[in-house]
């Protein structure tokens, strides 16, 4: 039997199938006729196979100049605390209920320090800025650098951290999943938030919703995602990145100056 | 005994990459480093054919690291390290791209992603032959093959993993794996 390029064309389009192995029985079988009698098609499935072959034997490849110095730079900046002192750079500790702790502290030392900062802070009108399009690396910046107007606004002093003052925000069980941790904080810091819209740039509010919208809408999908896989360590860390993102984004708005 | 992040210890002596990433996940730099320079290559070849651009794939690779590095104490061992990093880079990639989008003033759909070819670096180093025509085939290949092709045929992804990955269907993933695999040989029997 011959076959016609409008054959060939449809077995060339079935070829991705058939190499997935994903062909009912009565269509591989066809596809097996086809390719028994026709060399063409025959050499495509061969020429796919190799270079899906070499692909997963590609070499690495190294880069031509040595990255850790760029790197080691980046890692070691010390971060400023807004009380003024001086601190290494922040270390989450390893064990997860260790992690709970240090996010409740940090609830405790981000989200009331945040509030009371906010609601004390003045400032002239905030430019109109896409915040989530920022990096969470700049957005860290603006939280953890001290602004010229900030340095000089009244500005409450945390308590130092321990775990009696801890305790009278949150009680971390040793289960406490890390998304929990960031919906507590994510629920303080809208309060916070929502307090200062008022105050805020117009413009500046409606790019932060547009924001708030798109990243609500990837946790939603996130969640979704995870329930129908709860064991998923990619689905997990999507969910924590997503959730990390609302959390830095919130931050920020909250330390946006006011409108004047 | 328990090293501290103050404490120096030759690279030589972390033999073992599972106590190097235990020790950088406490916060020894010298042990992250270690992780570094095991990781390295096949962090950059990842950023490499992704990107098709080997200077923006060396900038890549230090975010990837200094992500890995803020991150590395919520590793919960659920996976192999080099799993988890490979994941953290692809992330680190394709929001890199979507930045960029944002940056430009637009957003990029994955129509505009198949215009044109990705840039290939003047900087690209020869191999041997038939491995050099490849790499720079995949480096011509349309963004959004390319990504797919890269993820499943170079790095071992499923397509459901791509899927979740690149915000498509498993059968879009595997209609643009086709199409890349196509357009390789293409380029590559010309």
């Amino acid at each position: 039997m011959t076959y016609d390029k409008h054959d060939c064309d449809l077995m060339c389009e079935r070829l991705a199938s058939y190499l997935e192995g994903e062909l009912a029985p009565d269509e591989k079988a066809e596809a097996d006729r086809h390719l028994a009698e026709c060399a063409s098609c025959t050499e495509v499935l061969a020429e796919l196979r190799t270079i899906s072959a070499e692909a997963a034997t590609m070499p690495l490849l190294a880069p031509t100049r040595d990255l850790w110095a760029g790197i080691e730079s980046r890692i070691s900046t010390p971060v400023t605390l807004l009380g003024g002192a001086p601190a290494a750079v922040r270390r989450v500790p390893q064990r997860q209920w260790q992690f709970a702790l240090a996010a409740a502290a940090l609830i405790a030392a981000t989200a009331g320090t945040t509030y009371l900062i906010a609601s004390s802070r003045g400032g002239t009108a905030a430019p109109a800025i896409n915040v989530a399009a920022r990096t969470p690396q700049q957005a860290a910046e603006s939280i953890t650098t001290p602004t010229p107007g900030a340095a000089t606004a009244p500005r409450a002093t945390p308590a130092p951290m321990s775990p009696s003052n801890v305790s009278q925000v949150f009680h971390p069980k040793r289960d406490v999943s890390a998304a929990r941790v960031y919906d507590l904080e994510i629920s303080l810091l809208d309060s916070v938030v929502h307090t200062r819209r008022e105050s805020l740039d117009p413009k500046t509010v409606a790019i932060i919703e547009k924001n708030l919208k798109i990243i609500d809408k990837a946790i939603t999908e996130s969640r979704a995602a995870l329930a129908k896989d709860p064991k998923s360590p990619l689905l997990s860390n999507q969910l924590d990145n997503v959730l990390g993102s609302k959390v830095e984004l919130l931050r920020t708005v909250a330390f946006l100056p006011t409108q004047s | 005994m328990t090293a501290t992040a103050t404490e120096v210890v030759p690279i030589q002596t972390i033999d073992d990459s599972g106590t190097a990433v235990a020790r950088a996940a406490s916060g020894d730099r010298h042990a992250f480093e270690h992780v570094y320079r095991t990781h390295l290559n096949h962090i950059f070849s990842l950023c490499v054919r992704m990107t098709g651009d080997r200077t923006r794939a060396e900038e890549l690779t230090q975010d990837v690291f200094v992500r890995a590095w803020e991150k590395l104490p919520l590793f919960r061992g659920e996976s192999a390290f080099s799993t988890w990093l490979h994941r953290l880079a692809v992330n680190v990639v394709l929001n890199e791209r979507r930045v960029d989008g944002r940056e430009r003033g637009r957003t990029v759909s994955s129509d505009e992603d198949d215009e044109g070819s990705a840039p290939v670096s003047s900087t690209a180093q020869p191999m041997h032959a038939e491995k050099l025509d490849l790499e720079w085939a995949i480096a011509k290949l349309p963004r959004g093959a390319r990504r797919v092709f890269v993820l499943h045929d170079v790095e071992g992804f499923t397509h459901e993993e791509i899927g979740t990955m690149l915000g498509v269907t498993a059968g879009g993933c595997k209609a643009q794996l086709h199409r890349a695999r196509l357009l390789l040989r293409e380029a590559l029997t010309r």
